[in-house]
This record gives structure tokens, sequence and C-alpha cells, in this order.
């Protein structure tokens, strides 16, 4: 449930001059229930890639799947959750409301599965503002939102695009560890496009880091690290070999001379 | 694995001509009148060959044309008085909503006294005020250009005020740290701020800026092209009529024109 | 009173007071016989339109009616031509540029042309009443159709909606705010198009009652009329903004500035 298997996959955009190569024969894979980061410079496709796998666009070459069938299968069951970097909450709406949206546009489809809108605002703990507007809510506040709208209809794979991408550091971390345990208690595959390297280390299994021009796979990482991680964890020499590795990747030192371990 | 240092993309060719967006627009909109008035006056003549639609209910581009090169001289002093009274009118409003709005950011009560009347009278048709007006200013110019200021003021002191209170709180207390005192943030920070505001007020009053001048001419007989035009309706001369909607028509078009090029300008400009 | 109910109350107090102040002037002003001719106490306004109310109501109807007419007409041609460029994108400069020419033609202009083609008659009024609020009920309800973020949308998609759900549940939703910010520039509008059909020629209406005051120099009652007259415009706006209100209770202000 909820196995992703990104395959050879490129994706090219015609602008008025040529042509633009946004991803170049990216391949990646997460097992359910596992949490993967892409991480990489701007422009490197990594936003790109996510809206590929959601079937918001479609690739020019390659294959993805989520659970053997084709993203747009997928979507079209309802069954992908997408948090974006604007919490995107419709502002005529209360809380509650737009958590529910989801099941509205499910239909009779949605019913039985997946989760109460007001359980999942207790998971986030925003019970208090079922009824209040989004206006009325914080960046964080509305993210968290977000986040329970996302996992309504018990999506198998949860997708995120720079989700805390606006908040400060401090809030930033608060809501890693809010998304951790949200994420543990749901057992939903998850993607996660981060700019914080420190982010893609503390909370994903894989972190696979991309390079720009064309936006390309230069080296996926195991986190070994054990769960729940919390900020002690961060403390953790492993941690930082690992953060050192992924940012070798990033800026161009050769992978495996920072081995962990 | 090192990254990569990509090559960035070509220059651009420098034998392209690099337009700037206010002049961009500016063609573009002529342009664009030019296309719609000849493609009208094309489809105009096939409409009447194609239903032998009458003189009398529709002239022919022919009439039109010929009406328009007889009377040019009359036409072009109408235009020139329209445009003119427009213009005196709108700097006459401009000046007198700077003045205002410096006031309302000076006292706040006055603001608060009279922001609200303000906006209610935006919202009515002032051009029903048209009569009364020119009941009390008499006929002429002078009234032209009075009626033209009363009714943009409303529009235009809204927008200048929006902009002299448009500074940033950083930028004001960047002034208050220079020490500059009430009439210095005036002139060096808000007055400037202000500017592009001004000109965004301008543009939306400038088509009604034409429209009361015009009116005001047709109401009170002074020498524009308000005036002209019930003149010839009323004389029945309807190629000169049409001549003169057309005229009267590509003269709002292009002031409105002028004052969103002057608009982009400004814009551009400012920081 | 309460400290709470004065903080309610004070962004009114003020402007009334100083309309309550200039009015006062005005008529001690004109007591004194400082006033010229033309322009009479706000007493003797008053009691003007008191007294021959009926007249000013005889005249008022038909512009009000007039007005409506053309103002309903208005917005359902928009929405139509709105809902139509929202699904054919192609037809969208087009038909943008097709209501911006029309708008650019001066109405002075257009009042005489239509009363050539349709005659002195009630259609003709109502026309102009129509063609002066369509363009801006247009621009406002595409503008406020293509108003949900990318965000928003993209959400839609991942959620698997249909177009009809995306538009009931986003796009007509966050047009609203938008959409009535034009409804309140047009209502105006209309009354000014039908004034300006009145003026063209007509035998009852409140455009008439002005001019011809105008002409007989009758003070009073050109006074009586622009006051009934822009009275009547505001009426309308404020029933405009009084539905506006209750459509968009709840959200937050500025949506549509």
């Amino acid at each position: 449930m909820g196995r992703l298997v990104v395959s050879g996959v490129s994706k090219r955009f015609e602008l008025g001059k040529g042509s633009v190569e946004a991803l170049r024969q990216v391949g990646l894979s997460l097992e359910t229930g596992q949490f993967g980061a892409l991480i990489g410079p701007s422009g490197c496709g990594k936003s790109t890639l996510l809206r590929l796998v959601a079937d918001i666009a479609a690739p020019s070459e390659g294959s993805i799947t989520i659970d053997g069938e084709p993203p747009a299968q997928c979507r079209r069951d309802h069954r992908i959750g997408f948090v974006f970097q604007d919490p995107a909450l419709l502002p005529w709406r209360s809380v509650l409301e737009n958590v529910r949206l989801p099941l509205e546009v499910a239909g009779k489809r949605g019913v039985g599965s997946g989760h109460s809108p007001m359980d999942l605002l207790k998971l986030v703990g925003l019970e208090a503002f079922a009824d209040a507007r989004p206006s009325q809510l914080s960046g964080g506040m509305q993210q968290r939102a977000a986040i329970a709208r996302a996992l309504v209809l018990a999506p198998k794979l949860l997708l995120l695009d720079e989700p805390f991408g606006a908040l400060d550091e401090i809030t930033r971390h608060k809501m890693n560890l809010e998304l951790l345990r949200i994420w543990q208690a749901t057992g939903t595959t998850a993607l996660m496009v981060t700019h914080s390297i420190q982010e893609a280390v503390f909370m994903a299994d894989f972190v696979f880091v991309l390079a720009a021009r064309p936006g390309r796979i230069v080296d996926q990482i195991e986190v070994g690290l054990p769960r729940p991680r919390d900020t002690v964890t961060m403390n953790d020499p492993a941690f930082g070999a690992l953060v050192s590795r992924v940012r070798g990747g990033l800026f161009g030192e050769p992978a495996g001379m920072l081995a962990y371990g | 694995m090192t990254a990569a240092v990509q090559a960035g993309h070509p220059p651009p060719s420098a034998s392209r001509l690099v337009l700037s967006a206010p002049l961009r627009l500016l063609l573009r909109r002529t342009g664009g009148l030019a296309l719609v008035l000849a493609l009208a006056l094309a489809l105009l003549q096939a409409a009447i060959t194609l239903f032998a639609i009458p003189p009398y209910l529709m002239p022919g581009p022919a009439a039109i044309l010929a009406a328009l090169a007889d009377n040019a001289g009359s036409i072009a002093h109408g235009t020139c008085f329209t445009i003119l009274c427009t213009l005196a009118g709108l700097a006459v409003s401009s000046v007198i909503s700077l003045a205002g709005a410096a006031l309302f950011v000076a006292l706040a009560p006055v603001r608060q006294a009279f922001m609200p009347l303000l906006l209610v009278l935006r919202t009515v048709p002032l051009i029903a005020v048209a009569p009364l007006l020119i009941e009390l200013l008499g006929r002429g110019a002078g009234n032209s250009i009075a009626i033209v200021a009363f009714l943009t003021f409303f529009q235009i002191m809204l927008a200048v005020e929006k902009g002299l209170r448009a500074p940033t709180t950083s930028r004001l207390e960047l002034m208050l740290v220079c020490g500059a005192g009430f009439w210095q943030t005036l002139w060096l920070l808000r007055l400037p701020s202000a500017l592009p505001f001004l000109f965004t007020g301008l543009r939306i009053a400038a088509s009604s800026a034409i429209l009361c001048a015009m009116f005001a001419e047709f109401l009170s007989g002074a020498p524009g092209l308000g005036e002209q035009i019930i003149d010839a309706f009323s004389t029945q001369d309807f190629a000169r009529m049409w001549a003169l909607v057309i005229v009267g028509t590509s003269v709002s078009y292009l002031f409105l024109t002028a004052t969103m090029v002057i608009e982009k300008i400004t814009a551009r400009e400012d920081g | 009173m309460s400290r709470l109910s004065w903080q309610a109350a004070a962004p009114w107090v003020l402007p009334s007071a100083t309309l309550a102040v200039l009015l006062a002037l005005w008529q001690s002003a004109a007591s004194a016989g400082m006033l010229p001719a033309t322009v009479p106490a706000p007493t003797a306004i008053a009691v003007e339109l008191v007294t021959n109310r009926a007249i000013y109501w005889y005249h008022l109807v038909p512009t009000a009616l007039t007005a409506i007419s053309g103002y309903l007409l208005a917005i359902g041609i928009a929405l139509a031509a709105a809902l139509t460029v929202h699904h054919v994108r192609s037809l969208e400069l087009a038909v943008l540029s097709l209501g911006s020419c029309i708008d650019s033609i001066p109405i002075i202009a257009l009042a005489p042309v239509l009363t050539i083609w349709m005659g002195v008659a009630l259609p003709t009024r109502i026309t102009l009443a129509m063609i002066i609020c369509l363009f801006p009920l247009l621009a406002t309800a595409l503008r406020g159709l293509h108003a949900p973020s990318d965000a928003a949308r993209a959400l839609f998609r991942v959620l698997a909606a249909s177009s009809w759900q995306q538009f009931r549940k986003l796009t007509f939703p966050a047009a609203l705010p938008y959409f009535f910010h034009g409804l309140k520039i047009a209502a105006p509008l209309a009354v000014l198009g039908t004034l300006v059909g009145e003026w063209t020629g007509a035998e009852q209406g409140l455009g008439v009652l002005m001019t011809g005051a105008m002409l007989n120099l009758e003070i009073l009652q050109l006074w009586g009329s622009v006051c009934v007259t822009c009275a009547l415009a505001s009426l309308l706006y404020g029933v405009v903004a009084l539905i506006e209100y209750f459509a968009l209770r709840g959200r937050p202000a500025g949506e549509a500035e």
C-alpha cells in the first residue's frame, strides 16, 4: 500500500525558443510507509517531480507507479494527499469545512474510507479552531490544517512541497516534530521537497539529492537513524555526518568521502 | 560526484530592438485603435452594401470620411477645446487633491471627518450634478474646467490620499531617524510615493474626465466636441455626427492610453 | 455610553457631525443672504422636496425602473460572457477588446446614435443604461473567475474534482467578492446611463425634470431633482452593498482589492 517507483523520468518544458529540460532520467523508489526527502538547489526540478507523482503534470519520458498503478489512477481514486507551500485553505470555509473538502469532492466514493475530519483536527492539535476562519490562524496553524486535509481520505501517498518554507526556523522545527508524529500515526508513504538539509535528514528514511540544469538525482542517502526521532537526535554524530554528506552532494564534494559510521 | 557548472543561455542577440514597456503599450493600443477603426469602417461598408441600409439610418464610410474632411477645421478646433478643458480640469483637480490629501495626513481627525463623505460622494454619479453646476457657473470654458475638476476630484483625491499614506513603516522610520520633520517627510518621501497612485487615479478618472468635459459642452454649449455632436444631431447632419462620434471615441481612447502610458512610466521608476 | 459602544460609534460620529456642521454653515450663509440666487438654503430644498413630492415621485419611478432594468440586463449579459470566456479562453482577448472599445465610446456620443437607431423610446434608455454598466461588470467578473491561486487549482486537481465541483467549490466563491465590487461600481452608472438617455429625449424621468428645470431657471426644482437622483444612485448602491454584506459574511475584508 503506497509503494512508489519512479523510473527513467524526464520532463521537458517547451518555451518560446527551444525547450528546458527540467528533469533527466530520474529514478527513485520508496516502500510502503517510508519517508523520502527531495533536496536540491533552485531549478533542480524537485517540485516538478512531486507534481509528476501527483499527476498534476505528465512526464515526457519514463514511468511512475504507485502500487503498480499510474499516478492518474491513484489521483482519480482520491488516494493522493498533497500539501502545498501555500496552505491554500479556502477563506470562505471554516477550518473544519476545509478539512472536509476532499470528502465532499470524493462524494460517495469517499464514504467509509479515511478518518473523520474532527479526529484529524485533534491529531494536528487544532480541534479548538474547528469553526474558526483560516484568516484567524497563524501560518503554522494553517499548514497543520492543510496537512489534516491531505490526510482525511487516508491517502496511499502523502506529498509535501516545502510545507514549512514560509516559517521561521523555530516554528519549522516544531512543525517537523509534529509532522513526524502525525505521519507515524497514519503510516502513509511520504515524499517531501525541502530546502533545508537538516530538515531532510531529520525527517526522512531516504534523502534524494538533486542537481540542476538538467534536474537529476546525484546522490541517494539512506538515513539509518532510529525512530521515533526528536530534537535530541540532532545531537547524534551520525546526524551530523549525514548532513555533511548531503551538503557534499549539494555543493560538489565527492560523495562517499565523508562516510558515516 | 561534482556538481557540474552549467553553461548559461547565450546572450540575446544585440540586433533585436528592445522597446520599453510603456512604449510597447502605447504602440499596441494606438495600433489596436487604428485596426479596429479600419475594420469597423470596412464592416460598415459591407453591411450597407449587403443589407441596403438607407443613409439616414447609417451613413456609409465614404460619407463619414467626407464629412470628416469637410469639417476638419472645426472638428480639430473642438477636439483641442475639449482636450484642453479636460487637462486643465484634471490639473486643478490634482493640485486640490494633493493639498487636501496632505491636510488629511497632517491632521487625522480631519481625515476621519471627511473621508467617509468623500467615499459616499465617489459612488454618486456626479455627472448628474452637471446641470446644477452649469446653472451655478454659467457657460464657457471656465465652466467646463470647473465641472471636470469637480467631478474628477473625488476619485483623484482618494487615490492621492492612499498614495501619501503608502510609504512603509520602515521608510517612515528612516525619515524619523534622519531627523526629518513633517514637511520634509512629505516632500522627500510621501509625495514621490504618491505619484504612481496619482497617475493611477488619473487613469481611472481619465475616461470620465473627457466625458465630463463633453457633457458640460453638451449642456452649456461651450465650443467643444460634445456641443458639435449635439449640433450635428439636431441639424440631422448624420455624416458629420458620426465623424464626430468616431473622433470623440478615438480621443477618449487615446487620452486613456496616454494616462495608462504615463502610469506605467511612473510606476516603473518607483523603487 | 459604555466604552465599547463609543468605539463602535466613533467612525460614524465625526463624519456625521461634520456633515451636520457643513449643512448648518450652508443654512446660515443662505439666511444671511450671502449666497447667490442659484444656491438656495438646505431648508428651502427640503421644503421643495416635500411640497412637490408628487412631481418627484412621478419622475423618479420611470428613471428607477429604467436604471434597474438596464442594470439587471447588463448583469445577465456580463455573466454569460464571462462564463463563456472562462470556458473558451481563446475568446478572452476578443471579448475584452470589444468591451473596452464599446466602453470607450463616450455616452454623449452613444446616446444620439442609439436614438437614431432605436428612436426616442424606453428600450433606448434601457440599452444605454445597460451599455454603460456592461464593461465594468464584465471586467470584474473575469477578474474574479481568474482569482483562485495556482496552489488552490492544483489542490482541486489532486483531489480529482470534476469541473462542476471545481466551479461550485472554488471558482464561484472566490469570484464573489470581485463580482460584488463590480456590482457596486455599476449600480450608480446605470442611473447615469438612464439620465443621459432621458436628456437625449424622453417625456418622463428625473433627467427630463432636471433639464427642464435648468432651462426654465427653476432653481429649487433643479436642486431638488439633483438631490433625488443622487439619492436614487446611493440607494441602489446601498442595496447592493447590503446584499454583499450578507453574501460575504465571515470572509476576510479586502479580498477584491
